[in-house]
């Protein structure tokens, strides 16, 4: 079962966001977008593909 | 009115008998041609009534007693054409129009002249509403779950009655009473029992698309078990191991967290227990 909908993570420090967005696309999430907050920390919002449409192929970041 | 006494006293024995008949499976031809009559006889007494109002207001005793008489027409009414229904002979019965009949008008209604109107909409209606529904939406086992969700609104607002009745008739009027009753009575009808399914259906999507919403959104945490998990899954934090992936998916799934995206379940303050338990099954930590 692939992940679905909106995912959103808060709270993100900076020296962390980078690979949170990297997660998520390496599981087909497209677009991924982040979003700073007041107190310095990001918001990551990740969005997959309705299950029952197209499905990417996973590990965007390049597996091994 | 003097003889509302004695229509109570009617009431009284038939409700005895009714419910004297309830476990007895069904009700004799005899008590259906009681109940007929007696609805008739009732008819005609409530377009007397319509004819020649009376000059004073009603009191809580009289309101009750007429109350109760329309609900036993309803009731009767709507045992009726659920009976009709399951044997398949009058399809068109519970397709009543009393929602269209008045009944947001009739909420403006006071005094004398409201509840002459509202009473002679509410007869009318028990009388021979009907509108014509085709067999296919009534057909298949959907008709049982539209009946029980007739029985469900009858039964909630008819509780609401019961309660109001207890009230003053400065609180709650007669005329207030008839409209109550006309959407007692639009309660046992198809269209409005579709029409509550279908609401119904509509929030508790929208609850679980909540749920959902909750789920899948999570605040930033950094734990062990998620670092030795993030490792495994990708070892450099440039690429990922689909192996690995695999692992951790199939996991998550036994935890019923399919629908997870694998950063999410690392990263969230929510799955602080999952991620241990996933990450010791791996071997990942002790």
């Amino acid at each position: 079962m692939p992940p679905t909908g909106t995912q959103t993570v808060t709270d993100v420090p900076p020296n962390r966001v980078d690979q949170v967005v990297a997660g998520f696309k390496a599981q087909g999430a497209d677009p991924v977008t982040k979003t700073k907050q007041s107190d310095g920390n990001y918001t990551v919002v990740a969005v997959f593909p309705d299950a029952s449409g197209p499905q990417k192929k996973g590990n965007g970041g390049g597996a091994k | 009115m003097k003889s509302l006494s004695h229509r109570s006293l009617a009431l009284a024995s038939l409700s005895v008998v009714l419910f004297g008949c309830a476990g007895t499976g069904g009700q004799p031809k005899a008590l259906d041609t009681l109940y007929d009559s007696y609805e008739q006889n009732r008819i005609a007494y409530y377009k007397g009534l319509i004819s020649n109002p009376p000059s004073v207001a009603v009191g809580k005793a009289e309101r009750n007693e007429i109350m109760n008489d329309l609900i036993l027409l309803i009731d009767h009414n709507f045992a009726r054409s659920e009976k009709s229904l399951y044997s398949h002979k009058a399809w068109a019965d519970f397709g009543g129009s009393v929602t269209a009949t008045g009944l947001s008008t009739a909420a403006t209604l006071t005094g004398a002249a409201g509840v002459k109107t509202t009473l002679s909409a509410l007869v009318t209606a028990i009388e021979a509403t009907k509108t014509s529904f085709g067999k296919d939406i009534l057909q298949g086992q959907s008709i049982l779950a539209v009946v029980t969700q007739m029985h469900k609104l009858r039964a909630h607002k008819l509780l609401d009655i019961r309660q109001s009745m207890d009230l003053d008739t400065d609180k709650y009027p007669l005329s207030y009473g008839l409209i109550d009753l006309f959407e007692y009575h639009s309660d046992g009808t198809f269209v409005v029992a579709l029409q509550s399914m279908t609401e119904d259906a509509a929030a508790q999507k929208k609850e679980a698309d909540t749920q959902l919403k909750v789920i899948k959104t999570g605040r930033y945490t950094e734990d062990d078990a998620g670092i030795a998990l993030r490792k495994y899954w990708s070892p450099d934090a440039k690429t990922f191991n689909t192996e690995h992936q695999a692992k951790i998916i199939t996991e998550m799934e036994a935890l019923g967290l399919g629908e997870l995206a694998i950063e999410l379940f690392l990263d969230s303050d929510k799955y602080v227990d999952q991620r241990k338990a996933i990450a010791k099954k791996l071997g990942l930590t002790r």
